[in-house]
C-alpha cells in the first residue's frame, strides 16, 4: 500500500482510552480538535456487515426497519460481534446500524459495488412498500409513486458509476452520472422536506419517521456514488465542494427535527398523563435514531470534504486512491494518516 | 462550509436536543407531584367552599400549577447553562474558533435554535433573553376566562340540593364533588404542562420552558464570540 496503513494500535486504544474520537471518517484528538487519521473502510468490512446482519437475523432486502425497536436492540450485538471479528472494528462503536444497513458506513469514499448499492436502493423502495401501507391508512399520503420514478433514475446512474473504469468516455459519463444523481438527490430531499414539514403540523407515527429515514438514506446513497465518480475522474477539487454542499443540506434537512419533538408528536393525541407518558417513551428510541442518524451524516459526508483537500495537499489522484482501496483483501479499515 | 464549523453546529444541536428531551423527562418525573398538590388542594377544601366559595379554589389550583411552572423552568434553566457551558468548552479547539468559521456558527445559530413544534413559544420569548434574566413571566398559563369549571359549579349545586336531604346525603355528595374536582383538575394540570387536547404546537408550560432555554442558550452562544 502507498497511502493507506492498517489501522494501528495505538489509534484503537486512543479511541477506547477517550484520548481520541471518531467524528465522520476523521479519528480526532479530543483535547484539541487536530485530526489524527481518515478511516476508509473496505470491501472487506462489506462482507462482514453482511455476514453479522445475516447472523442477527436482519436482512438488508426484507423488511429491515433500522427504526424498528429490534434494529435498536442488534444494533449493539452486531456491533459486538464485528469487533469480536477484527480489533479495529471497536472504532465504530459511535455508529447506528440503520446507517451501516442502508446507506453504507460513509467511511471515506464509498467502495461498494453496483450490485451491493443496488441491493440497497432496492432494501430502501421495499421498505418505503411496507410504510407506504401504514402511511396510506393514516394520511393518505401518495407521493410514493414519484419517489419510485427518482427511486428507477438512481439504479440507472449506479450502473453508470459501476461501469466507469471500463469507459472509454469516462469523463463525460462520470460527470453525467453525478449530474443525474445530484437532480435525484435534489428531488428526494424535497419529499424529506415536505414530509418533515407535514410531520409537525399534526399527529404522526412510527411510520413517517421511517419514511423519513428511508428518504435520507436514497439521499445518502445518491451522494455515495456521486462522489465515487468524481474521484474516478480526478475531480477532487469537485468532490470537495459537493461534500462541503451536501453536509450543510443534510445539516439544514436535520435542524429542524428533535427527537423530543418527534416523540411528543407521536403521543400528542392522548387525553391523560399516563397514555402520553406511554406512548412518548415508546417513540423516543426511534426519534433519536433518526436524529442521530442524520447528523451523523453530516459529520461523515463533512469529513468526506476533509478527505479529498488531504489528497490534494498530497497530490494523490482520487483512481488512485480508489485503486489502492480496491486491492485491500485482509483488512476492513484502513488509515491515511494526516 | 469547513468541518470546524459544521462541528460546532453539531455540537450546539446535540446540546439543544438534550435540553429539550431533558426538560420533558424532567417534567414527567414532576408531574405526579403537581397532581398530588392539586389533589390535597381539593380534599383540604371545606363543604362551604365547595358550595359557596369556587372562585378561590379556582385561583389556588392556578397558583399551585405556576408554582410548579417556575419550579421546573428554574431547574431546567440551570441545567441547560451548566451543560452548555459544557459544550462551549469541548468544542474542537475550545472557544478559539477564528473569525470565518464563528461568523459562518453565528449565521446558523437561528436556524439551528428554531424547533418547529415550539415556534409559537419560541415566538413569544423575548429576543434577548440570557439565563440570567429567564423569569416566570415568559411562562404562558391559560387564563381564567378560557378555563371552564362546569363540574365546580355542578358539583356546588349537587350539595346545595344535598344539604336539604341529610347529613349523609351531603358528605355523598360532597366526596363526589371532590372527585370530579379532582379529576377537573388533573385535566386541566395536563393541559396546561403538556398541552393535551391542544392542537399540535399549541403553548404550553413545557414548550415554554424549552423555548425560553434554546432562546438563553442562543443569546449565551452569540455572547460568545
Amino acid at each position: 500500500m502507498l497511502f493507506l496503513r492498517a489501522v494501528p494500535p495505538e489509534v484503537i486504544d486512543g479511541v477506547a482510552s477517550g484520548l481520541y474520537k471518531v467524528t465522520g471518517s476523521v479519528v480526532r484528538e479530543v483535547s484539541s480538535g487536530r485530526g489524527v487519521a481518515f478511516l476508509q473502510e473496505t470491501s472487506v468490512l462489506q462482507s462482514l456487515l453482511n455476514s453479522a446482519l445475516s447472523g442477527a437475523g436482519a436482512t438488508l432486502q426484507t423488511g429491515f426497519s433500522p427504526l424498528g425497536v429490534g434494529a435498536l436492540i442488534q444494533n449493539q450485538q452486531i456491533k459486538s460481534r464485528l469487533a469480536e471479528v477484527q480489533s479495529s472494528l471497536a472504532l465504530l462503536q459511535n455508529l447506528q446500524i440503520g446507517t451501516l444497513a442502508v446507506s453504507g458506513l460513509g467511511l471515506g469514499v464509498s467502495v461498494a459495488g453496483f450490485a451491493m448499492m443496488l441491493k440497497r436502493l432496492k432494501g430502501i423502495e421495499s421498505h418505503l412498500s411496507t410504510i407506504e401501507a401504514k402511511i396510506d391508512r393514516v394520511t393518505s399520503d401518495r407521493r410514493t409513486d414519484d419517489i419510485r420514478m427518482i427511486f428507477a433514475d438512481i439504479g440507472t446512474q449506479l450502473d453508470s458509476v459501476d461501469t466507469l473504469p471500463a469507459r472509454s468516455n469516462k469523463v463525460s459519463s462520470a460527470e453525467a452520472a453525478e449530474h443525474a444523481l445530484a437532480t435525484a438527490s435534489g428531488r428526494l430531499e424535497a419529499h424529506f422536506q415536505q414530509k418533515s414539514e407535514a410531520m409537525q403540523m399534526g399527529r404522526m407515527t412510527s411510520a413517517d419517521m421511517d419514511m423519513l429515514w428511508s428518504l435520507a438514506a436514497a439521499i445518502r446513497l445518491c451522494h455515495e456514488a456521486g462522489l465515487r465518480a468524481l474521484y474516478s475522474i480526478d475531480e477532487l477539487e469537485a468532490a470537495k465542494q459537493l461534500a462541503e454542499r451536501r453536509a450543510q443540506r443534510f445539516l439544514d434537512l436535520s435542524q429542524s427535527l428533535t427527537p423530543d419533538a418527534l416523540a411528543r408528536l407521536c403521543a400528542q393525541s392522548a387525553l391523560d398523563f399516563a397514555t402520553y407518558t406511554k406512548e412518548r417513551q415508546q417513540a423516543l428510541p426511534q426519534a433519536e435514531v433518526l436524529v442521530h442518524g442524520l447528523r451523523d451524516s453530516v459529520a461523515s459526508i463533512s469529513s468526506q470534504s476533509e478527505l479529498a483537500q488531504n489528497l490534494i495537499t498530497n497530490q494523490i489522484s482520487g483512481s488512485a486512491y480508489l485503486e489502492e482501496i480496491a486491492d485491500e483483501t485482509d483488512e476492513p479499515l484502513l488509515i491515511l494518516p494526516i | 462550509m469547513k468541518f470546524p464549523a459544521i462541528a460546532a453546529q453539531l455540537e450546539f444541536l446535540a446540546w439543544r436536543d438534550a435540553q429539550l428531551a431533558a426538560i420533558s423527562l424532567q417534567l414527567e418525573e414532576a408531574f405526579p407531584a403537581l397532581l398530588d398538590d392539586l389533589s390535597a388542594q381539593v380534599e383540604r377544601a371545606g363543604i362551604v367552599d365547595l358550595v359557596r366559595s369556587t372562585l378561590p379554589l379556582k385561583s389556588s389550583t392556578e397558583a399551585i400549577i405556576q408554582q410548579w411552572g417556575a419550579k421546573q423552568l428554574d431547574a431546567a434553566s440551570s441545567r441547560a447553562e451548566a451543560e452548555l457551558e459544557d459544550t462551549l468548552l469541548q468544542l474542537p479547539g475550545g472557544l478559539n474558533l477564528d473569525g470565518d468559521i464563528w461568523e459562518q456558527v453565528s449565521k446558523a445559530l437561528p436556524a439551528i435554535m428554531g424547533v418547529g413544534f415550539i415556534a409559537a413559544s419560541v415566538a413569544a420569548i423575548p429576543a434577548a433573553l440570557s439565563f440570567a434574566t429567564v423569569s416566570t413571566s415568559i411562562l404562558f398559563f391559560w387564563t381564567v376566562t378560557t378555563i371552564s369549571w362546569p363540574l365546580l359549579t355542578l358539583g356546588a349545586a349537587g350539595i346545595g340540593i344535598a344539604t336539604l336531604t341529610g347529613l349523609t346525603s351531603v358528605k355523598s355528595a360532597a366526596a363526589k364533588a371532590r372527585r370530579k374536582l379532582c379529576n377537573r383538575a388533573h385535566m386541566e394540570a395536563g393541559r396546561q404542562v403538556f398541552g393535551m387536547g391542544e392542537k399540535p404546537g399549541a403553548r404550553c408550560i413545557l414548550s415554554d420552558i424549552q423555548a425560553a432555554v434554546v432562546k438563553a442558550g442562543e443569546c449565551r452562544i452569540l455572547g460568545v464570540s
